[in-house]
């Protein structure tokens, strides 16, 4: 495969694997763009992989798990970060709001917890190759699905108690 | 139930994907824009220019044994040794008398077997490790009590790896290699105030002298990553080497070469490699092949009331196993924050 063809079939699905990674459309366009350059510029050790999108996702989880300790977050940070901002339901969009509130939460996760989720929930993965992406056991990488859950669980429960429900 | 809020969250927000044709541009433009830095920075003369880059341990080799044996023309000398090779490189810190000798900056210089690339991996030197006969040291420690060998030896058993070479430099010997080649061009990341001269180094990219070369390189107090960011002013200083060598042509040189090979502060342990071969392996790695690899933040520790350093325990093991498995091309594009920005 050459790097044309895989950019022609596989971008989309990179860009929108960006959005469930970073929860926000800039930082994801960040995402792709930082990993996809890295991508070009090594494209045979890449295309050598067993399997390249695979390869190229493991490499996005990584940046983005890195995020704040790498040089080129500390670009990305300028804006303000996403963790910060969980928009918080409004009543006007009620349903709506209730409806994003699931992704509002995910924001808070710390980011291994979060691309565990994503590669459950999105990729639809099972825990040996979630732990491969993930770089951990497959004992870990249980533990950051099962801590995730059990998180978003309280904070939709104490929400619904809250009267949002 | 939650699993399912879940996947719809997602399926959802898929519409959010930023729009492809100007992604697909930006990437474009910025890796030809990189791709450009990279061609600029590739030298012809990387050979000799490589070896003397990779800071004076590699022109030691030469110049100790073969002091005015030109290296081009003489291949049937000695063939090359095939395999990966790892060269501790240990920076001293010698004020006062030797037996007080720390190995402040620790890095293993990685040459893959197909010579694609130099990678200089650092290891803090505050690394909490057992020394035998002494307990838990910090890896610096290893040094003053165990000499070369010593420091070679822990830094097996930590990383697994087998070391090929140990070369020490006494910070002091830049200054000398520096004012012979010139000044020295590299970037600071930010602003460093020297403890030791009271000197001011502003941030960004100029060229250095060898006395401030030979500051800047002790310095890690009151900068925020402490003992990482001396590290990476060590990795500026051998990429600006390898960039000043290469620009110089140093290969026609054999004046310089032997001139740099008899500064004192250097001292080369090689064991049963032939240098020569060392030397050939290293021609033929280019100036824009060298990456700089260090773990990205502090991991402070404290055992038994002592401040120690920590290294990453799901990252690190990854690194020595790309040293041991020869997949080091694997682990800097898996690991992008490891990996110094030039």
């Amino acid at each position: 495969m050459t790097y044309e063809e895989f950019v022609n079939t596989r971008l989309g699905a990179l860009a929108r694997y960006a959005v469930m990674l970073t929860g926000d459309q800039h930082t994801a366009q960040d995402l792709v763009q930082e990993t996809m350059v890295r991508v070009q510029l090594n494209w045979r050790r890449v295309a050598r992989a067993d399997a390249p999108e695979r390869y190229v996702k493991r490499m996005m989880i990584n940046q983005y798990v890195d995020w704040r300790r790498g040089s080129w977050l500390r670009r990305v940070f300028l804006r303000p970060d996403a963790d910060e901002a969980v928009a918080v339901p409004v009543d006007h969009a009620q349903r709506t709001a209730d409806r994003d509130h699931i992704w509002s939460l995910l924001a808070t996760l710390p980011r291994q917890q979060r691309a565990a989720l994503v590669l459950r929930y999105y990729e639809d993965l099972p825990d040996g190759e979630i732990a491969e992406m993930l770089g951990c056991t497959v004992g870990t990488a249980r533990g950051y699905i099962s801590k995730a859950l059990t998180r978003l669980r309280e904070s939709a429960e104490r929400l619904s108690l809250g009267g949002v429900r | 139930m939650i699993e399912e809020e879940l996947r719809e969250a997602f399926a959802r927000h898929e519409e959010q994907a930023p729009p492809l044709d100007p992604l697909r541009r930006a990437i474009d433009a910025l890796a030809a824009r990189r791709r450009r830095r990279r061609t600029a920075t590739r030298s012809g003369a990387a050979a000799v220019a490589m070896a003397l880059a990779l800071a004076v341990p590699v022109q030691l080799w030469r110049g100790d044994l073969l002091p005015s044996i030109p290296l081009v023309g003489s291949d049937s000398v000695a063939a090359a040794p095939t395999g990966p090779l790892n060269l501790l490189l240990l920076g001293l810190d010698q004020r006062g008398d030797m037996g007080d000798a720390r190995a402040d900056t620790i890095m293993l210089v990685h040459l893959p077997a197909d010579g694609s690339a130099a990678y200089l991996v650092s290891i803090e030197r505050d690394v909490a490790v057992e020394i035998p006969g002494e307990g838990r040291r910090k890896i610096n420690g290893a040094y003053t009590v165990g000499g070369a060998q010593g420091a070679r030896q822990v830094v097996e058993r930590l990383t697994g790896v087998r070391v090929d070479a140990v070369a020490e430099v006494g910070f002091a010997a830049l200054r000398p290699v520096i004012d012979a080649l010139g000044p020295l061009p590299f970037c600071l990341p930010q602003r460093v105030t020297s403890q030791h001269t009271g000197r001011f180094y502003p941030a960004g990219c100029r060229e250095h002298t060898g006395a401030e070369v030979e500051d800047l390189v002790r310095q890690r107090q009151g900068m925020p990553h402490g003992g990482y960011d001396r590290d990476r002013i060590g990795q500026r200083v051998l990429l600006g080497l390898v960039k000043k060598a290469g620009d110089r042509a140093l290969l026609s040189d054999f004046g310089m070469v032997s001139r740099l090979a008899s500064t004192p502060g250097i001292t080369l342990h090689t064991g049963d490699l032939s240098l020569l071969g060392l030397a050939m392996r290293l021609d033929r790695v280019e100036a824009a092949d060298v990456v700089g690899v260090s773990q990205p933040t502090f991991r402070p520790v404290t055992y038994d009331g002592w401040p120690y350093e920590q290294l990453d325990p799901q990252v690190a093991p990854e690194l020595f196993a790309a040293l041991r498995g020869d997949t080091m091309n694997e682990f800097v594009l898996l690991h992008p924050a490891w990996v110094i920005q030039k």
